[in-house]
């Protein structure tokens, strides 16, 4: 009786058991790398209907970040400001600008601008601006270098792995109360020991940044 | 198609349309092919087979494209002191029956989203009842009307208004065929400006239309002698209280400040002190009220008012006067069973005890004369005929408009 299978499915086994491990390494491979928040949102840098540059006003004219956005220190959402404090200035300043037909539009006859978000946090993670600026984190931990981006882009990955890293460890984030919005603070050169800073008005070892899911999963 | 059949000698229908009209035969309750159903060349079970591929596609690949763009959208001009995102309370009324509860709303930017008691509030003391909760299902009523309408068809404000102008304005007559119909808001610029237009328009008429309008109570007082109000009762001094079918712990208009005060009188400390207040609840239905009281006797709504007059009857044999007109409040002979009498001479035993510590509370639902027995008439004197002294009633001195029901007052 004629054999079903050919000899050289003797060796499928072992081809089996080498490619199929190495198939299943590289999908995870290639899910952990071009998956990964990462990849995939930092970067992030959608048009907006009006080219606001935070180059030209947070960086060359060095207006501070709280005029714009003003309820940071106060609420969970650092507001987008509302056009009326566009028009403060540019009531004067470049009143004719074409670049501004959006938001003199906006002024005339009462209706948002559409801005469209950059850092998307989904809606099943809470996140308190306030409480984080009170805390001595600054701006540029989580917003990087906004005072030299023409056009606002999601710098760090905004993943839950990178909120818990710095919420484990919270003390190379901090800084103190008067150089929250400085953006070119750097942790690294800056030499500042907020567990031995006297004038904090929160004690490094009263923060407890929660680590459990319902700190911000609630 | 079968004809109507016919089983035992009796024609047999499947449907009211059949029996009507028998000859029909029966009707087919899916038309002729309806499980072959194809539309735009497409049969059922192909459009079954293509929406559930494309469910799955549709499940199973979004996960794996770019988030959605989101939009931001900043008030053009920002209300002063608000933060985006952040609840803001207001402090407000909410008027059921003329009684006001004060409460706060909960507005997250700029839309209500919860209500609750106002601590600071007499009428609330940080409580709610049910119609105040579902007022926040009232302001996202899909139905509820946005605009004016005219016979039924959407107007404007703007309209509605130049029409009643145009009706009103140039009016040389007393307002013959004028009606206006109001909710029993009682709001004292409310009740000024309907007695300037009643002054102006002599013969028009003004209603007032409200689902928990207190009309059997006010036309009991009227009875009684006491015009244009009604009773504001204060449980935290009555040391008995005698509900006739009032649900005032429960549906009642002003159930929250009751309860509370109620409750307050509850405490076992004043169970120590001999303080503790009691509770009797007559009444045909079951209630909270009725669930709350230390005795309760259930008897059908027209025994209420019974033994009201029972119970009148037995307080004026103990030396209470009643007011002018009370006695023959009621009308025909007086009936009551065994139980009534009892009932009747227990709690008259009791409240004989508490002259002026003690309440007798009447349901909106028993008719005005049972109101106008339980109340103790028009005098502001001590000398009082029923124990209801903590009930004290607010008369509304300024005329009401003629041909005008009473208005509440609170």
């Amino acid at each position: 009786m004629a054999q079903i299978f050919p000899r050289w499915s003797n060796r499928l086994p072992l081809a089996i058991a080498a490619v199929v491990p190495l198939l299943v390494a590289s999908l995870g491979g290639a899910l952990w790398y071009w998956g990964s928040p990462k990849f995939t949102d930092v970067g992030y840098r959608p048009e907006q209907p009006v080219p606001f540059s935070h180059k030209l006003h947070a960086g060359e004219m060095g207006m501070d970040c709280r005029y714009c956005h003003n309820t940071v220190e106060k609420a969970a959402m650092a507001a987008v400001p509302p056009t009326s404090t566009c028009m403060n200035c540019h009531a004067n300043v470049l009143p004719e600008s074409a670049k501004l037909a959006r938001i003199r539009e906006s002024a005339k006859n009462d209706v948002p601008v559409k801005w469209v978000r950059v850092h998307m946090l989904p809606d099943y993670a809470y996140f308190n601006h306030s409480v984080h600026l009170s805390a001595g984190v600054g701006c540029s931990s989580c917003h990087g270098r906004i005072d030299q981006m023409p056009v606002v882009a999601q710098a760090k990955p905004l993943s839950m792995g990178w909120c818990l890293e710095c919420h484990r460890a919270p003390e190379a984030n901090l800084r103190p109360a008067s150089e929250i919005t400085n953006m070119a603070w750097d942790s690294t050169t800056a030499n500042y020991r907020a567990d031995e800073d006297p004038k904090r008005l929160r004690k490094v070892k009263d923060l407890h940044p929660p680590e459990h899911c319902s700190g911000c999963h609630r | 198609m079968t004809k109507g059949s016919v089983k035992n000698g009796q024609p047999q229908w499947r449907s009211l349309s059949s029996r009507t009209n028998p000859d029909q035969g029966s009707v087919r309750e899916f038309p002729e092919g309806a499980e072959n159903l194809e539309l735009d060349g497409v049969s059922r079970r192909q459009f079954l087979a293509i929406m559930g591929a494309s469910t799955a596609l549709a499940g199973g690949l979004t996960g794996c494209v770019r988030k959605e763009v989101e939009h931001i959208l900043p008030y053009s001009r920002r209300p002063e002191d608000q933060a985006d995102g952040e609840a803001r309370f207001f402090a407000t009324n909410l008027y059921v029956g003329g009684v006001a509860l004060g409460l706060l709303v909960k507005s997250q930017d700029g839309r209500p989203s919860k209500v609750e008691g106002n601590k600071e509030h007499p009428s609330s003391g940080g409580g709610t009842n049910v119609f105040a909760q579902a007022t926040v299902l009232d302001l996202y009523d899909p139905d509820r009307s946005r605009t004016a309408l005219k016979a039924g068809a959407e107007s404007t404000l703007e309209e509605a208004l130049a029409a009643v102008d145009a009706a009103l304005v140039g009016h040389k007559d007393a307002g013959q065929g004028l009606a206006i119909v109001i909710d029993s808001k009682p709001s004292p610029s409310n009740r000024a400006l309907l007695a300037s237009i009643a002054k102006r328009y002599a013969a028009a008429q003004i209603y007032t239309h409200d689902n928990a309008d207190q009309a059997n109570t006010r036309e009991g007082m009227a009875l009684v002698g006491v015009a244009s109000s009604h009773p504001v009762y204060d449980l935290s001094v009555a040391d008995v209280v005698v509900s006739l079918d009032a649900d005032f712990m429960g549906t009642g208009v002003d159930a929250v400040r009751l309860t509370r005060q109620f409750a307050g009188r509850r405490k076992p400390e004043a169970a120590k002190a001999g303080e503790i207040n009691r509770l009797y609840a007559i009444e045909p239905a079951f209630t909270v009220t009725g669930a709350t009281a230390d005795n309760r006797l259930q008897v059908a709504a027209s025994q209420v008012g019974t033994f009201a007059r029972l119970l009148a009857s037995k307080l004026a044999a103990s030396g209470v006067t009643l007011p002018a007109g009370a006695e023959a409040l009621g009308g025909a002979a007086l009936q009551a069973d065994e139980t009534l009498t009892k009932w009747a001479d227990a709690v008259a035993k009791d409240l004989a005890g508490k002259r002026g510590k003690a309440v007798i509370i009447v349901g909106e639902r028993q008719p005005a004369w049972v109101h106008g027995l339980a109340h103790r008439g028009p005098t502001r004197s001590p000398r009082i005929w029923l124990p209801s002294v903590a009930s004290r009633s607010s008369s509304s001195a300024s005329a009401s408009p003629p041909g005008c029901m009473a208005l509440p007052t609170s």
